[in-house]
């Protein structure tokens, strides 16, 4: 019977396209398998707990297991040329950090461009750089340490997690915008660099505020000002750069991203997945413990502000590796 | 005394059945990932840690800190019974566990060796009961000159690790300090020999080099063998396992030393238990007035790297729990399992979370004497591995040692790495190359040089930063006597040879 034949080579037909990735039905049945979530940082670290509270907000809301695993390594370059690489077929989310805008600036090695080769679904959350140094040196605000660094060119050392890490950039960023000059000390990560700040070694370390707060609320360190645009809830009474009128901003944000390609309709889905799971009690606890921010960004808007931050660090890395600052690695 | 009350209330937390069972799922686990060839805390933590949301703080903590120590109980057994080490603080324990194992002798090095952990994580915890406070302090007030100066001494105490020609020890050990340098320059942020790689730029894993050098160079070299020379379980009788008077005096103090010589690198954020091993096994063969029978199964050649790693495991927990800063990638997981809690750990974390603290003190304890329980009588099961023949054998490992360098970074890369190092073991050991000196290289070479660049940056230039300030003087002035000691020897044995020529 022919009718019989048809309806069963349409099946086999439809199992085999079902095998390949492509849902006979788009629409309605994603997601139908678990979705993987990379990221591409170390367990444990606020990038890797944030990614995973979200990815758990989402399972709520998709009905499908969020799996995250993490592929750790060169600065995060190696997770997210593999996010870049998987089917477009939002089965596979990236979480993203400013690294990956700065990351082919910084080295002629990294061949992902997040502008061609990824889709921005959200962002949920990030952390802010702040202007970090020891409470026992001669300033205690922002003005009188931007003084003292005028004045005494190249006299205050500057710890930072490694020549090139996105908090680097912070004290570059605040040569390039104040013409001050610091000694930028290296170090093998934030803890290394932390250490440095409580021994003393340093004057001032570029690290995440996460880390420093406990060394902040003991007196040991100070928080002088914040590179955000926005004075920074958890700490109402610090400035900002940017109202001191400077032009800096360095915002460690985590931001989910699929492969380029992906069905419109499904960057939507994960989006409204990740806006529910950023707005559950559980995230934002832990995001006030954490001093986290947490303005959502959807799809539209974190792809402009993708762009704003390509154009920010773009221009300030070449000027910092046309003055030498910095070196581009191949 | 308030450390017996703080203790007091630790162990009426930690003793508690929930704590318990997850205190013993910690170690039991521990020593399984501990075993198993390059899978190690790392992976294992990582996959608990999702669980640990739905534990308490003390529960979960407690539970990954016990995994972590529990690791390197293990890590012993299958360096000593098959020469490959299940991480590469264990690498050091293959060169004199594995000959006595060959010996007959397994059973008591197993059993030393668990011995010499035990005593060494007790060591350390009343470290971090007493004196935890002041010797964060101490790790804070290390700096780049003092890193350098250690490290530098650690380097040259290399040299002793070669056996046989000298010449060939300080040959693997540049070969260490150049593999070490590939990567992404901390300091410069150049990229050198990555060749345009960026899995290259994230610079080779260590537990790739010590997984093929030690343990694919190892399955190579026996391809072929008809296990001719292997020893079988009938000369494995209960007497085998019982160590002698001997053993117990000859190891009592490289305990000790190994013990001290752990605590002090277990301190120092960054530094860490595999370079604990490895220094101790070189400070014991350089006191040892027998220095000869290193290599062919000297029994402080395992208890002292042993009791080291063990030690250095437990002292990690100093600069972690008071200051929130992780000595080591585990380490910095178990931050994180705290973080989701909303504990931040910092220098007021003793105080503030006391109850946290103690209890994870009094885990220690318990779960090192769970250790000790669970570990001694598995040692006839695991002795009995050796029964095993080769072709089922080896593939297995072949698997294991793929798989767990693969759960290190998910990164097949890595993979290949332990292949090329495997081959490249292979060849060196026909060569009578020994890997061990190449392996400590690599793990200093990068720390000298990033902290010696650091030192001259923070000094703008000036080398007297390394003389001024006086641990780092100290510790040249004796990286210097060392080789005094070293150089007058070698001329008094040729002396000795030149008095001999005239007869």
């Amino acid at each position: 019977m022919t009718t019989t034949r048809a309806i069963l080579s349409a099946g086999i037909a439809a199992l085999f396209v079902t095998a390949v990735g492509y849902p006979a039905s788009a629409q309605d049945s994603f997601p139908s398998q678990p979705i993987t979530m990379i990221v591409p940082f170390a367990p444990g670290a606020d990038t890797d707990n944030s990614a995973r509270l979200i990815a758990r907000g989402m399972e709520e809301r998709l009905g499908q297991p969020v799996v995250v695993i993490n592929r750790t390594g060169a600065g995060g370059q190696i997770g997210f040329a593999e996010g870049a690489a998987a089917d477009p077929d939002g089965y596979t989310i990236t979480v993203a950090t400013p690294s990956i805008v700065t990351g082919p600036y910084l080295s002629s090695a990294v061949r992902v461009r997040v502008l061609e080769d990824f889709e921005p679904v959200a962002l949920p959350a990030g952390t802010p750089l702040a202007v970090i140094t020891r409470a026992d040196r001669p300033w205690s605000t922002a003005q009188e340490f931007l003084d003292y660094a005028a004045e005494n060119p190249g006299e205050i050392l500057y710890g930072n997690p490694g020549e090139g890490s996105f908090s680097h950039l912070l004290p570059l960023a605040i040569e390039s915008a104040t013409g001050v000059e610091f000694t930028h000390i290296a170090y093998q990560g934030g803890g290394p660099a932390l250490v440095a700040a409580l021994g003393g070694e340093v004057d001032a370390a570029a690290v995440g505020i996460g880390g420093a707060v406990e060394h902040i609320r003991e007196g040991t360190l100070q928080v002088l000002a914040f590179a955000t645009r926005n004075r920074y809830p958890a700490f109402p009474d610090t400035p900002t750069l940017h109202e001191m009128g400077h032009d800096v901003e360095t915002l460690t944000w985590w931001g989910y991203l699929v492969p380029k390609g992906t069905p419109q309709d499904r960057v939507e889905m994960l989006a409204d997945a990740i806006r529910h799971a950023a707005g559950k009690p559980e995230f934002l606890e832990t995001a006030e413990r954490r001093t986290w921010l947490t303005d959502y960004y959807g799809p539209s808007e974190f792809a402009e502000f993708l762009v704003s931050e390509d154009a920010r660090y773009g221009g300030l890395i070449e000027r910092m590796i046309e003055r030498g600052s910095l070196v581009r690695a191949n | 005394m308030d450390l017996f009350s703080n203790l007091q209330m630790g162990f009426s937390i930690a003793l508690s059945p929930e704590i318990l069972m997850y205190c013993f799922i910690g170690v039991t686990l521990g020593t399984v990932v501990g075993i198993l060839p390059g899978i190690g805390a790392l992976a294992a933590i990582a996959m608990l840690l999702p669980m640990t949301y739905f534990l308490s703080p003390a529960a979960a903590i407690i539970m990954l800190a016990g995994l972590y120590y529990g690791a390197n109980y293990g890590s012993s057994t299958s360096a000593i019974l098959l020469n490959i080490p299940g991480a590469p603080s264990s690498a050091i324990t293959c060169l004199d566990g594995y000959p006595m194992a060959r010996q007959g002798r397994a059973g008591v090095a197993l059993i030393m060796t668990t011995l010499a952990s035990f005593a060494g994580s007790s060591m350390s915890i009343l470290l971090v009961m007493a004196f935890a406070p002041p010797l964060a302090q101490f790790a804070i007030n290390f700096g780049s000159p003092e890193y350098f100066s250690v490290m530098l001494l650690g380097l040259l105490a290399s040299s002793s690790l070669s056996q046989g020609s000298f010449f060939k020890g300080m040959v693997m050990v540049f070969a260490g300090l150049l593999l070490g340098m590939v990567g992404l320059d901390v300091n410069s942020g150049v990229a050198r020999y990555t060749y345009g790689s960026l899995n290259l730029q994230a610079g080779i894993s260590i537990v790739a080099i010590a997984m093929g050098i030690f343990g694919l160079a190892e399955v190579l070299a026996n391809i072929g063998m008809r296990g001719g020379n292997r020893i079988s379980m009938k000369d494995l009788g209960w007497r085998t396992y019982i160590p002698t008077r001997k053993d117990l005096k000859q190891s009592f103090f490289p305990i000790m030393r190994g013990t001290a010589v752990g605590a002090w690198f277990g301190l120092l954020p960054g530094t860490g238990s595999a370079i604990a091993s490895f220094i101790s096994y070189a400070v014991e063969k350089r006191v040892s007035k027998t220095p000869e029978r290193f290599g062919k199964g000297a029994i402080e050649g395992i208890t002292a790297p042993e009791a080291a790693n063990n030690s250095a495991s437990q002292a990690a927990f100093i600069p972690t729990l008071t200051l929130g800063i992780p000595g080591d990638v585990v380490m910095a997981l178990m931050l994180g399992a705290l973080m989701i809690h909303g504990i931040s750990v910092g220098p007021r974390t003793i105080i503030e979370h006391a109850d946290l603290f103690w209890a994870l003190v009094a885990s220690f304890w318990i779960g090192n004497f769970m250790l000790l329980v669970l570990n001694a009588p598995l040692i006839f099961i695991w002795v009995r591995l050796i029964a095993i023949p080769y072709q089922v054998l080896y593939p297995i490992i072949l698997a294991l040692v793929c798989v767990g360098v693969y759960s290190v970074n998910f990164n097949t890369f890595d993979i290949y790495v332990v292949i090329v190092a495997g081959i490249i073991g292979y060849v060196l050991r026909v060569l009578g190359f020994p890997a061990a000196p190449m392996l400590l290289g690599f793990i200093l070479g990068p720390m000298v040089e990033e902290n010696f660049r650091r030192s001259l940056m923070l000094s703008r230039g000036s080398f007297d930063i390394f003389v001024t300030r006086p641990v780092s003087a100290s510790l040249l002035a004796a990286g210097l006597l060392f080789i005094i000691i070293v150089a007058w020897a070698a001329m008094r044995e040729r002396q000795k040879l030149q008095d001999k020529k005239p007869d």
